[in-house]
């Protein structure tokens, strides 16, 4: 963001005086406005392809700073109206039913799929029940460390390195 | 759809304390709504669920570490789990004492159902 | 810190017969899984193991045993905490 605003000071008072500044004023040949995302866009300002004058720049400059903000009070400013709110529900309702046949097997398998028994027929278990429950060895093994891993977590705290919330240097 | 409805439904029950499965667009109008009657009325209304798809995970996806997948947000008695799924969002209500992990888990299982809606009913 | 977890992760995990390990929080949230233990899988090793105290309450957490031919599944939990560790039979 850093570089995005030194480009802004610059290309203001500066005028054609910075080598930004030029190839931007330059641009007019290329009239094809390409598609960027905004994180591009705020990476590399000075490469931005602009097919109109110096205002356009900033003005794009300043819509990409705006949406790589966060503005936490800006956060409740869109709701929808209640009547659009019902048409568009019902407007998927309608597009749902379209599709309905195509869904209606596979979900039914899927379904059947959820609700099935995970227990399967075993051939030859005689072996495993002949054996005792658990291997005292095992139990002794899970009992361990199990509680010297409980242990090391308890000791896991937060270590303050530096603050949280950063002051501006504002003069 | 019915059939989708009963297997998102048929999803809600395989986690204890799971009040709600909700599959909304980015203004928080259902697609898809199974909820159980102990579902808590706020928690299910649009402007609290389009809060999430429409503001909160784009915002922290400015936070430097990447596109926001999911938030997990825990109450003093429900936990809201929203998934990111973009054009469509993806909200668990359980009670405070559901298992995480298992809630998290169930994007697995959601994802068919996402992927089915956004394909035949968002343009 | 969290360095003495993973040692003793990786302790368990040079144990003879041990392939996997998955800690797991009370909430059901991974904290590390090694080896062939699926962090998807947290979730559901946590209610298990709730579930399983359930059976006799005030007895203490169980050691909870899934074996099949191949391999064995222990879980147990302690302090809030999961412990799952995946086995080969020897």
């Amino acid at each position: 963001m850093g570089c995005c605003c030194s480009t802004d000071k610059d290309s203001n008072q500066n005028g054609e005086s910075n080598e930004r500044t030029h190839l931007l004023g330059n641009a007019v040949s290329n009239n094809t406005p390409i598609q960027r995302t905004p994180y591009d866009g705020l990476r590399y300002p000075g490469s931005v392809p602009k097919p109109t004058d110096e205002q356009s720049a900033l003005n794009k400059i300043l819509q990409q700073t705006a949406t790589n903000v966060i503005d936490v009070a800006a956060l409740d400013s869109h709701n929808l109206e209640q009547h659009e709110y019902v048409e568009r529900a019902r407007q998927y309702i309608q597009k749902a039913q379209a599709v309905q046949p195509v869904l209606l097997s596979k979900y039914s398998k899927l379904i059947l799929a959820k609700n099935s028994a995970v227990l399967k027929d075993m051939p030859a278990i005689d072996n495993l029940l002949i054996d005792s429950p658990i291997c005292v060895m095992n139990y002794h093994m899970m009992m361990k460390n199990s509680s010297k891993i409980s242990k090391a977590l308890n000791e896991i705290h937060i270590e303050h390195k530096e603050d949280l919330v950063v002051p501006f240097a504002i003069p | 759809m019915e059939e989708l409805r009963k297997y998102v439904a048929c999803i809600l029950q395989r986690v204890d304390g799971l009040l709600a499965i909700i599959i909304t667009d980015r203004d928080g109008v259902p697609l898809v709504k199974v909820a159980l009657d102990s579902a808590p009325e706020m928690a299910l209304r649009p402007s609290y669920l389009s809060t999430f798809s429409a503001m909160a995970t784009d915002q922290a996806g400015k936070l430097g570490v990447g596109k926001n997948n999911k938030i997990i947000s825990i109450y003093s008695n429900y936990q809201v789990i929203q998934m990111n799924k973009s054009p469509l969002t993806i909200s668990l209500i359980a009670s405070k004492t559901a298992n995480t992990g298992q809630l998290v888990n169930l994007e697995n299982d959601l994802l068919v159902v996402v992927n089915d809606l956004a394909s035949s009913v968002v343009d | 810190m969290d360095k003495e977890v993973q040692k003793c992760v990786e302790e368990l995990m040079t144990s003879p017969g041990v392939v996997g390990v998955l800690c797991a929080d009370r909430q059901g949230m991974c904290l590390t899984s090694q080896g062939v233990a699926n962090s998807n899988y947290s979730g559901s090793l946590t209610s298990l193991s709730h579930l399983a105290t359930t059976l006799e309450p005030g007895k203490g957490d169980p050691v909870i045993l899934f074996e099949n031919h191949e391999s064995q599944c222990l879980i147990h939990q302690n302090m809030g905490m999961t412990l799952a560790v995946y086995k080969t039979n020897t």
